[in-house]
């Protein structure tokens, strides 16, 4: 069973209080939730505190999730992204994002990122739908979501219209949704 | 304007837009069918696309994770949350050549975190496990706190969550072994003089949560397994030992 269905089996046990049914949410989504929080933030300590209040959000708020407008998944994640990406934009976190820029090239390659994404089929077929992309397409929907640029900082960043950016985030995430068959 | 605005619900989708430009969107995605459905299915990809960078969170985390859900109700506070055993009347005992319990002035309490356990019922007892819980919530949350955690010999592990004045800390324990019926496991302070009680951990189901007061120069905290009642000093090897972080 995926992911996606994995938790939307486990949300509505959460949503009653069951303990037991979060502590296998949590081992199922976390690595996800502070993986991704890790990506945008880069640092580590950031990164569990980013993880610590989502987790404790999905318990908290699990009642009032709804099925029926998206995944758990998606409403988890949202929730990570969000969070990560006003972090790394408020201004305490200046120094940060100047830290995250001096070290990109110190950045995981894209192809071996950790031995747990090796074992998940998921994520193989992830990739094989990136790798369908265009590279500007790839790049406008990475550096968004895993380095939590703007689209203006994007467009800066690869020296490219705005206009372009736009479209290109756009068609990308639309490619991304129709190969992995991707639903509302 | 609006075919403009719906160019945007990729960026949206993946918080690419500013504060200023996403509350726009926000105000005409209230009202158009057509970026609503757009802005799900563009999150349920960008939630897919994560799945390519997952990262195994340290242990520690799980354990103040759960900890807090177990102390945490998802509505109103719980009062099925938290058990309380006061040990004020065992601070009170002294051991042989070491400071066992002098100077520690405030009392500790020991919780056993959503665990059903319910040894006392006065409301005086509640109050004081709800005090207990929300401090413990409090001392996870402080951004401050150092967080360590160590293996417990025979099984289990424990994480000592600690306050940045290193006065009070929230010991979380996994997994531990049952203990015999003669037995319990005993928390102590530890300084360059000796070990000073700070508690009596009674595990259900092998987890506890409790909070203890940490005298002035404690250096490390430890564990051991005491005959029931609890020793003035340590009487065995400690199962367990945290140096604090200066
Ligand atoms: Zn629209």
């Amino acid at each position: 069973m995926g992911l996606r269905a994995r938790l939307d089996l486990l949300m509505p046990q959460v949503a009653k209080g069951e303990d037991d049914a979060f502590a296998q949410l949590y081992d199922a989504v976390a690595p996800a939730v502070f993986g991704l929080a890790r990506r945008v933030l880069r640092q580590a300590e950031q990164a569990e505190e980013v993880a610590q209040e989502v987790l404790l959000e999905v318990w908290q708020q699990a009642s009032s999730f709804d099925a029926a407008r998206g995944s758990a998944l998606a409403w988890i994640m949202t929730m990570t992204h969000r969070r990560s990406v006003d972090r790394v934009r408020s201004v305490q976190a200046a120094s940060y994002r100047e830290l995250r820029v001096g070290s990109r090239s110190q950045d995981r390659p894209h192809d071996q990122v950790s031995e747990a994404v090796e074992q998940h089929m998921e994520a193989e077929a992830v990739r094989d739908c990136v790798d369908e992309l265009t590279a500007i397409q790839r790049e406008s929907v990475t550096m968004a979501y895993f380095d939590g640029y703007t689209y203006p900082e994007v467009a800066a960043r690869l020296k490219t219209p705005l206009g372009t950016i736009k479209t290109r985030m756009r068609d990308g995430l639309i490619r991304l949704r129709d190969c992995l068959g991707v639903t509302a | 304007m609006t075919s403009d605005m719906h160019a945007l619900a990729a960026a949206y989708s993946l918080d690419a837009l500013d504060a200023a430009e996403s509350a726009e969107f926000e105000q005409h995605l209230a009202a158009c069918d057509t970026c609503s459905l757009d802005v799900r299915e563009m999150r349920e990809t960008a939630a897919v696309l994560a799945l390519t960078s997952l990262e195994e969170p340290p242990a520690a985390l799980r354990d103040a994770v759960l900890a807090r859900v177990r102390l945490t109700s998802q509505g109103s506070p719980d009062s099925d949350a938290a058990a309380v055993v006061d040990l004020a009347e065992r601070r009170t005992r002294r051991g042989p050549a070491t400071r066992w319990l002098t100077g520690v002035a405030a009392a500790a309490v020991l919780v056993a975190g959503g665990l059903g356990v319910t040894t006392y019922q006065a409301s005086q007892r509640a109050d004081q496990a709800q005090l207990a819980s929300d401090q413990i919530t409090a001392l996870l949350a402080d951004p401050e706190a150092t967080v360590e955690r160590a293996d417990v010999t025979g099984g289990g592990a424990g994480t000592l969550v600690a306050s940045p004045s290193r006065s009070q800390a929230a010991f979380l324990a996994a997994s531990l072994p049952v203990t015999g019926p003669d037995e319990t496991y005993q928390l102590w302070a530890i300084d360059d003089q000796g070990a000073t009680s700070v508690g009596l951990l009674q595990p259900d189901s092998g987890q506890a949560i409790a909070l203890v007061d940490l005298p002035p120069g404690t250096t490390t905290f430890g564990m051991s397994v005491e005959p029931a009642g609890g020793s003035p000093a340590p009487t065995t090897d400690p199962v367990l030992l945290v140096e604090l972080s200066a």
